[in-house]
């Protein structure tokens, strides 16, 4: 993508022979790629390095007890590793709940959207949209008065908060089947179970994959969100807990181990799809 | 005229509705002896009471939190632009930054919440600078993608005419990249007001946040500023998305979807 946009246009070179173009651009992917692997590191490495050596502490005019070092905080893991998996769990395995249950309704409701009549589901789906652009987590302190806390609390909002993208998204992948392919199954007699099991639901899955992607970080920020609300136990409840009882490192340990299950989850997300469904709209849709 | 009255009397029917809904589920609730009946679902005539009563102490609280997570989003919005400028022209900047910038799309960066507010220890510095932290890094990941998006065609004229970078970014790249910005501006907007409520969540002195929990902790008296710190703080959200629209739809009107709606 990159090399494409820098390499000089105007009139098209002659066609050189395979072979000399083989040779000649060799050398340039490599570098390519070399830049893509080392540049990052180097960026680490720079930023790694001068927080260890308390650059960053003097330019904020932050003590080390508030800001740890890097080493102070990978110290935090091997001392209180079992207190950091206990409280993963903790926080974990509500927002995943919530997670499935909120996109699992949100592809019913999806569906049953475009069972609708089109102007009536246009409407809901722009009232849904609207709702989507709404800070949902303000619901919180108001749902922690019907559900006390714990679990059920937190995979409630977890499924609020990935509800309204699941329904927009599936609705958006129901309703991308081409006019065509369409009119193609109905001069075939095809009943609506068919037409939705052979044409709609397939074309709909990459669609629900990208709501499944970007509703992992609202996963996760609702559950830690409930955590500092109402909550005895956690990763969202360890960070404030350590920062009030001044064991910071601990804190920065369950920020680093947040970041990691964010991202290890929607990379698992994106093998998932590569395994259900390897199949890609022509219009991917990106978010 | 009649397209516009008929969008009226649905408006009117759809708010109705709620209305009524919202009654009939309030006076069930009500009639079912539930001691915080009046917390979990008051009327809605009682939701407005406390934002006839003293409206000076939502006003105040709502200006906190939006003043704030506007500046953040601003900030971290003209931020965000600027560095995709830098990596569109920097190999090297983009190959060390994209990787992390994908990366931030996955994490919860409202867990830095805590840690943000105990290294500046001010709540409103805090909200400002998560609000512009999550604009940023969206608005960077969307403007890049626009700048790299210009018609080859396009660009090959320019470059035929032997016209200079800046004014190709100027007049071809940036033009070109303005819907991008504009839907990760969009993206960004509802977060940037999560990212102010949460700082308040979490131990505020002021703004809607704070507004919520101190009404939680007083009970079913301060219940109907509950639900009205609520409902403001979503519609907020809602207004803010509807401003980007708007500023998109005023700076861009060449937009092909703005021109079909015209037609």
């Amino acid at each position: 993508m990159a090399s494409a946009s820098r390499t000089p246009a105007g009139p098209a070179p002659a066609p050189a022979p395979a072979a000399a173009v083989r040779r000649r651009r060799r050398p340039r992917l490599d570098r390519e790629r070399a830049l893509a692997v080392i540049a990052p590191l180097v960026l680490l490495a720079l930023l790694l390095g001068t927080w260890q050596a308390g650059v960053w502490n003097d330019l904020l005019g932050v003590k080390p007890f508030t800001l740890p070092a890097p080493s102070a905080i990978w110290e935090a893991f091997g001392e209180s590793g079992d207190e950091l998996r206990d409280n993963t769990l903790v926080t974990l395995l509500p927002a995943m709940l919530g997670y499935a249950i909120g996109n699992g309704l949100g592809v019913l409701a999806g569906m049953a959207l475009t069972s609708l009549p089109r102007p009536t589901a246009a409407r809901l789906s722009a009232a849904l949209i609207a709702v989507q652009a709404t800070p949902l987590v303000a619901l919180a302190p108001l749902v922690s008065l019907y559900i006390g806390a714990g679990t059920a609390f937190k995979a409630t909002i977890v499924a609020i908060m990935c509800f309204p993208s699941m329904v927009v998204w599936s609705q958006a992948g129901f309703t991308s089947v081409e006019t065509s392919a369409l009119e193609y199954m109905d001069s075939m007699e095809a009943t609506r179970r068919q037409v939705f099991r052979k044409l709609r639901f397939p074309a709909a899955v990459p669609y629900m994959f990208t709501a499944l992607q970007y509703t992992t970080v609202l996963a996760l920020i609702g559950a830690i969100v409930c955590e500092t609300l109402k909550g005895r136990n956690g990763l969202g409840y360890l960070m404030i807990e350590q920062l009030a009882g001044f064991d910071a490192p601990l804190a920065w340990a369950a920020l680093v181990t947040l970041s990691a299950i964010g991202i290890a989850w929607y990379a698992a997300i994106g093998v998932l799809e590569a395994l259900v469904a390897p199949w890609k709209t022509a219009r991917r849709p990106s978010r | 005229m009649g397209a516009r009255r008929r969008r009226l009397a649905t408006t009117a029917a759809t708010v109705a509705l709620v209305l009524g809904g919202w009654y009939l589920l309030a006076l069930l609730m009500d009639a079912s002896g539930d001691a915080l009946a009046s917390s979990k679902l008051p009327y809605p005539h009682s939701v407005l009471r406390p934002v006839l009563d003293n409206p000076d102490t939502l006003l105040d609280a709502a200006w906190a939190t939006l003043s704030t997570a506007l500046l953040g989003f601003v900030v971290g919005g003209a931020i965000g632009i600027a560095l995709s400028v830098v990596m569109a022209q920097a190999r090297w900047i983009e190959a060390a930054t994209l990787p992390y910038l994908l990366l931030a799309q996955m994490m919860p960066l409202i867990a830095l919440v805590p840690l943000i507010r105990s290294i500046v220890k001010s709540d409103s510095l805090t909200r400002l600078l998560m609000a512009a932290f999550v604009t940023f890094f969206i608005v960077t990941l969307s403007a890049l993608r626009g700048l790299k998006d210009c018609a080859p065609a396009a660009d090959e004229l320019f470059r035929a005419y032997d016209i200079g970078p800046v004014k190709r970014l100027r007049h071809l790249r940036f033009p070109s990249a303005m819907p991008y910005i504009f839907s990760g501006l969009k993206l960004a907007a509802p977060l940037s007001l999560v990212g102010a409520i949460v700082v308040e969540l979490m131990n505020a002195r002021s703004g809607l946040g704070f507004l919520m929990l101190s009404a939680l902790t007083f009970g079913p008296a301060q219940a109907p500023m509950l639900w009205a710190a609520m409902l403001v703080t979503l519609a907020m959200g809602l207004a803010l998305s509807r401003a980007v629209g708007i500023a998109e739809r005023l700076l861009t009107p060449w937009q092909m979807r703005f021109r079909e709606e015209a037609r």
